[in-house]
C-alpha cells in the first residue's frame, strides 16, 4: 500500500444510504484537491444484504481500492465481523452503540481503536429518520481524519441545497453533530490534509464518463434495456434528454435496442446502445447486420461474471472472446477497452468517429469495476477533439456522382465506400442483411461475394494504419517485470506500479485499450521492450493472453487470474509479480 | 425526375416470387400509394425483415433497409425518430411480425409513432417451404405440423386493438389492389401508427386460403353504413369473422398524440439535422463537482 493513501470504508445494509454517503465522502476529499477512487460492492437486491463503499484518498494518485482499511464505518454489527481482517495498523472503527444494546463490540486487531458514535441518538435528537445515521457517521469520519470542516460544509450545502435549501441545513446539522461528537477526542494517526492550489475536480464514474464522451461526440440517439452494470448510462442520458437534445429510448428488449441503434445509425444519427453479457447475447444477430450493411453503431458492453445470470452486480473480464467472435460469419468490428474514467470519456468519443469513418460496429468493452467506480478527475479537456464523419457525403457530393444507382458498397482501396442517408436526393439505395453488390442489391455471385467480404475486412487494415496507436507503457522503462493488462486492469496496475516503486521493485505496466483488431506491429515492438511479463486479467482461461499469443506468437512469463467477481488488488499483483523473479 | 411514377419506381431487381403470389398485389398497392402521395423518391424508406415479404423493398426504387427476421419495427421506429421528415413504411410477414417479432409489434403500437406497417399475412412460412405461421387455423397439416396445428391462431386486428395504442387498424386483400392502394395511402397519411394486415394468398404452400377462398368471403367495412371506425369494441368483434365472411377496410381510426410529440429534441427539427460539430458539455461538469 502506498504510504500516502488513506482508505475509508462504510458498510451496512442496502437501504442505509451507503452509496450517497460514499459519494459525498469522495466529493469532500476531491474538493480539497485530493485524488479519490471509490468502489461500491452490493448484492443483487434492493433492501437488505451487505453493501460497502470504499474510498481510497491520496494526495498524488488514486486509481484502485486497497486491501487495508484505515477507517471503517460500521452501520451494523455485520460490517465489523466481515471487515475486521482488512484493518490497517492504528485503524479506527466507527460504530453505533445502539446496534449493540448492552454489549460492546470487541476487536481482535492489536492496534485498532473502537470509536463509539451515538448515531441513532444524535439522529433522533435532530428529529431525523434513522437512515440519516449515514450523514452523522460522515461527520465523525471527517473529524477523525482531522479534515477541515469548511470543505465538508461546502459540499454538503451544494449536494443537498440543489434539491432543497432546508435539506442542506438539516444535513449540515447532522454532519456537524457527528463531527463534534468525535473531534479532538481520539488519537487517530491517519490524517488527511487538503492539497493547496490543486485544480478543480469532478468525481465521476466510468459510466458517467462514457455518457459524457458520447454526448460530446454528438450521439443523439441512445436505446437500451436496463442491465447492470450499464443501467446508469441509460438513466444519466435520459436525464439529459431535454438539455442536450437527445432521444433516449428504454426499449422492450436488447434486441429492439440494438436494432434501433442500427436504424438510427443508418438514418445518419450517431447512435449507441449499452448492455451486459446477457443483453449482448440478444444483440448478437444484429451486430452482424451492422457489419454486413456497414452501419455505424457504438455498443457499450459492460462485463459482469457469467455464465448466464452469473453474479449480476460484481465484476469480470470474461466476455472478451464472446465480444471478439460474436455473430455468424466474418465481418469487421473494432473492440476498445478503456481502463479508467478518462479513457472511458475519450475512447467513447473516438468510438463514434471510428464507427462512422469505417462504417462498422465499435464495441466499448468495459466492466463493473471501471463502470461503477468513481474517480476524481479534472473536467475533461475537449479542445483537441474533432468530429470526423468519414465518407458521409453531402447532398451536393451525392448529386455530383450522378449515378443511376448510388454505389453504397463501392469497391475501394481503403475498403471505405461513399455513404449517404435516407432523404438525400440521388442517394437512393438499399442497406441489406443479404450479401449484396456495390449498389446494395442482393447477390449470390461467388466473385462479388468474395470481393464484398474483402472490401469490408480491408477497412480494418486501413484502421490499423491510420488510427491504431498500440499499447501504452506506464511506469519506469526497461523494468524487470511488466504487468500486462487490458481494460480495468489498468486501475489496479497503476496503483501496483506506484507501490512497487516505493518498495524498490522494478515494475511497469503495459496497457492495451485496442483489443480488436490487435495492432500487431506495435504489440511486438512493445514486448521487445519487456523482460518478465505477468498477464493480469479477470477470467479463468486467460482470454487476452491467448489472444496476444494467437496474433503475435508471444508467450507471457506468467499470469494471474481472478474470476470470483472481485477486482484485483495492487498488493496481490505485486505478490504474483515477485513470484516471477 | 425524382417525382415517383410507376416506371421510375422500378429497380434493376425483378420479383422472384411464385407466379400468382399475393405479394405482387401488395407491391403494386405500395407503389401506387407512393405515386399517389407524390413525395420525391428519396423521401420514402421501406424497411423490411426476412421472408418473401422481406424482398419487397428490393423492387421499389426508394431508400430501403432489409434487416433481420422479425426486427422490422425497431429499425423503422428508429429511422422515424432519427428523421421524422421521412415517409417510413415497414413491411413484414406474418411469421416475421406476429411470430418472432411479436414483442416489437405490441410495443410499437403502444408508442403510436407516425409510421405505416404492412403485413403480408399468408398463414405460412413460404421462403422456408410451407411451415405454419402464427395466423394459421387450428388443425392444418403443414411440413412442421404433420398431425395438424394445435395452437389458436393470432388475430392481428384483435391484437392491435388489445394493445390499446394503435390508431389506424386496417385489413386489406392482395386480390383487390385498388382497395389496398387506398388503404395504404390512408395509412401513410394517418398521423400515427398505421397497421395494415393484408390477406395474401400463398399459391404454393397454402392451398386453402387462396384467391377463391377470400373472394367468396371478403366485404368492405366502409360499405357498411352502420360501421363506426371509432368504436374499439366493434372493431374487435368484426375482426373475428372468418368462416362465413371476412371484413376488409379500416377497422379503427382515431387521432391520438404521437410519441415524437413528447420529445423536446424533435420539436424544432429532425434529430439528423442537429449540429454536432462542437457540442458544449461543460455545463454537465458541475453536477459532479
Amino acid at each position: 500500500m502506498s504510504q500516502q493513501s488513506v482508505q475509508w470504508k462504510i458498510g451496512g445494509e442496502a437501504g442505509f444510504g451507503i452509496m450517497t454517503t460514499g459519494l459525498i465522502f469522495s466529493r469532500v476529499m476531491a474538493r480539497g484537491g485530493l485524488k479519490t477512487f471509490a468502489y461500491p460492492e452490493y448484492p443483487s437486491l434492493i433492501r437488505g444484504g451487505h453493501n460497502t463503499y470504499q474510498v481510497t484518498v491520496d494526495p498524488v494518485q488514486s486509481t484502485s481500492q486497497l486491501h487495508t482499511v484505515h477507517l471503517l464505518v460500521a452501520l451494523n454489527r455485520e460490517t465489523i465481523t466481515l471487515h475486521e481482517a482488512e484493518l490497517a495498523d492504528n485503524a479506527a472503527v466507527v460504530y453505533d452503540p445502539d446496534d449493540w444494546g448492552t454489549e460492546t463490540p470487541t476487536l481482535t486487531h492489536a492496534t485498532a481503536t473502537l470509536v463509539a458514535v451515538p448515531l441513532t441518538a444524535l439522529t433522533k435528537q435532530l428529529d431525523s429518520a434513522r437512515v440519516a445515521r449515514n450523514t452523522v457517521s460522515l461527520g465523525a469520519s471527517f473529524a477523525l481524519l482531522n479534515y477541515p470542516w469548511e470543505i465538508v460544509e461546502g459540499v454538503i450545502n451544494d449536494w443537498f441545497g440543489r434539491k432543497k435549501p432546508e435539506l442542506a441545513a438539516k444535513n449540515l446539522a447532522l454532519t456537524k453533530a457527528g463531527y463534534d461528537a468525535v473531534i479532538g477526542k481520539y488519537n487517530f494517526p491517519h490524517h488527511v490534509a487538503p492539497v493547496a492550489g490543486a485544480p478543480k475536480q469532478m468525481v465521476i464514474s466510468g459510466n458517467g464518463s462514457i455518457a459524457m464522451g458520447a454526448m460530446k461526440a454528438g450521439m443523439k440517439f441512445y436505446a437500451a434495456y436496463p442491465m447492470t452494470p450499464s443501467s446508469d448510462i441509460l438513466g444519466y442520458l435520459a436525464r439529459q434528454e431535454d438539455t442536450m437534445g437527445l432521444v433516449v429510448k428504454h426499449t422492450e428488449s436488447e434486441i429492439a435496442a440494438m436494432n434501433m441503434a442500427i436504424g438510427a445509425g443508418f438514418a445518419g444519427v450517431r447512435a449507441m446502445t449499452g448492455t451486459s453479457g446477457g443483453g449482448f447475447a440478444l444483440m448478437v444477430e444484429a451486430l452482424g447486420l451492422a457489419g454486413i450493411a456497414e452501419v455505424p453503431v457504438v455498443v457499450v458492453m459492460g462485463q459482469r461474471p457469467g455464465p448466464s445470470t452469473g453474479l449480476p452486480t460484481w465484476t469480470s473480464q470474461s466476455d472478451l472472446r464472446f465480444v471478439l467472435h460474436a455473430s455468424q460469419g466474418e465481418f469487421p468490428r473494432i473492440v476498445l477497452a478503456p481502463g479508467d474514467a478518462q479513457e472511458c470519456f475519450y475512447v467513447t468519443y473516438h468510438a463514434f468517429n471510428l464507427a462512422e469513418i469505417y462504417q462498422l460496429p465499435v464495441l466499448i468493452l468495459v466492466d463493473k469495476y471501471v463502470q461503477e467506480s468513481w474517480q476524481s478527475v479534472e473536467p475533461y479537456d475537449t479542445s483537441k477533439l474533432t468530429i470526423d464523419r468519414g465518407s458521409l457525403l453531402s447532398a451536393e457530393q451525392v448529386l455530383a456522382r450522378n449515378e443511376k444507382h448510388f454505389k453504397r458498397h463501392e469497391h475501394t482501396d481503403t475498403g471505405i465506400s461513399p455513404r449517404t442517408v435516407p432523404g438525400v436526393p440521388g442517394g437512393v439505395h438499399i442497406a441489406s442483411s443479404y450479401e449484396h453488390n456495390e449498389e446494395g442489391f442482393t447477390t449470390e455471385d461467388e466473385l462479388e461475394t468474395t470481393k464484398q467480404n474483402d472490401k469490408r475486412m480491408r477497412k480494418l487494415d486501413t484502421y490499423l494504419m491510420k488510427h491504431a496507436h498500440g499499447p501504452q507503457f506506464f511506469g519506469p522503462e526497461n523494468a524487470d517485470i511488466t504487468i500486462v493488462g487490458w481494460g480495468s486492469t489498468k486501475l489496479t496496475a497503476l496503483a501496483a506500479v506506484r507501490i512497487a516503486e516505493e518498495r524498490g521493485i522494478s515494475m511497469n505496466y503495459l496497457h492495451f485499450t485496442e483489443i480488436y483488431p490487435l495492432p500487431v506491429a506495435q504489440t511486438v515492438e512493445a514486448f521487445n521492450r519487456t523482460k518478465k511479463t505477468l498477464c493480469v486479467e479477470g477470467n479463468k482461461l486467460g482470454q487476452f493472453e491467448q489472444w496476444v499469443f494467437e496474433n503475435t506468437g508471444i508467450r507471457m512469463t506468467g499470469n494471474f487470474h481472478k474470476y470470483g467477481g472481485r477486482p484485483f488488488y495492487p498488493e496481490e499483483i505485486i505478490e504474483q509479480a515477485l513470484n516471477l523473479i | 425526375m425524382d417525382t415517383p411514377t410507376l416506371l421510375n419506381l422500378q429497380t434493376v431487381e425483378s420479383p422472384d416470387w411464385c407466379p400468382g403470389c399475393g405479394d405482387f398485389g401488395i407491391l403494386m398497392g405500395i407503389k401506387k400509394a407512393i405515386v399517389s402521395l407524390g413525395r420525391p423518391l428519396h423521401d420514402t424508406i421501406i424497411v423490411s425483415g426476412i421472408g418473401c415479404s422481406g424482398k419487397l423493398n428490393h423492387f421499389v426504387n426508394v431508400y430501403g433497409f432489409e434487416g433481420l427476421h422479425g426486427r422490422t419495427l425497431p429499425v423503422a421506429q428508429a429511422i422515424h425518430l432519427a428523421n421524422s421528415k421521412l415517409n417510413v413504411i415497414a413491411v413484414g410477414g406474418d411469421g416475421d411480425g406476429y411470430g418472432i417479432g411479436m414483442e416489437h409489434f405490441m410495443h410499437a403500437m403502444r408508442r403510436n409513432m407516425n409510421i405505416t406497417y404492412i403485413v403480408h399475412n399468408n398463414q405460412v412460412y413460404g421462403l422456408t417451404k410451407g411451415q405454419y405461421s402464427p395466423t394459421m387455423e387450428v388443425g392444418r397439416k403443414t411440413s412442421s405440423s404433420p398431425h395438424g396445428t394445435l395452437e389458436i391462431p393470432v388475430n392481428p386486428i384483435a391484437m392491435a386493438m388489445a394493445a390499446q395504442g394503435a390508431t389506424f387498424v386496417a385489413r386489406g386483400f392482395a386480390g383487390d389492389i385498388k382497395h389496398l392502394h387506398e388503404l395504404i395511402l390512408g395509412g401513410i397519411n394517418h398521423q400515427g401508427f398505421a397497421l395494415i394486415d393484408v390477406l395474401q394468398p400463398c399459391v404454393t404452400f397454402n392451398k386453402v386460403n387462396n384467391y377463391d377462398f377470400y373472394k367468396a368471403r371478403v366485404y368492405k367495412l366502409q360499405e357498411d353504413t352502420t360501421y363506426d371506425t371509432t368504436n374499439a369494441a366493434m372493431a374487435t368483434e368484426r375482426s373475428k369473422e372468418w368462416e362465413k365472411r371476412i371484413a376488409i377496410g379500416i377497422f379503427y381510426k382515431v387521432e391520438q398524440p404521437q410519441y415524437e410529440q413528447h420529445i423536446s429534441a424533435l420539436r424544432e427539427k429532425p434529430l439528423v439535422e442537429h449540429d454536432i460539430s462542437n457540442i458544449d458539455i461543460s455545463p454537465l461538469y458541475k453536477e459532479f463537482m
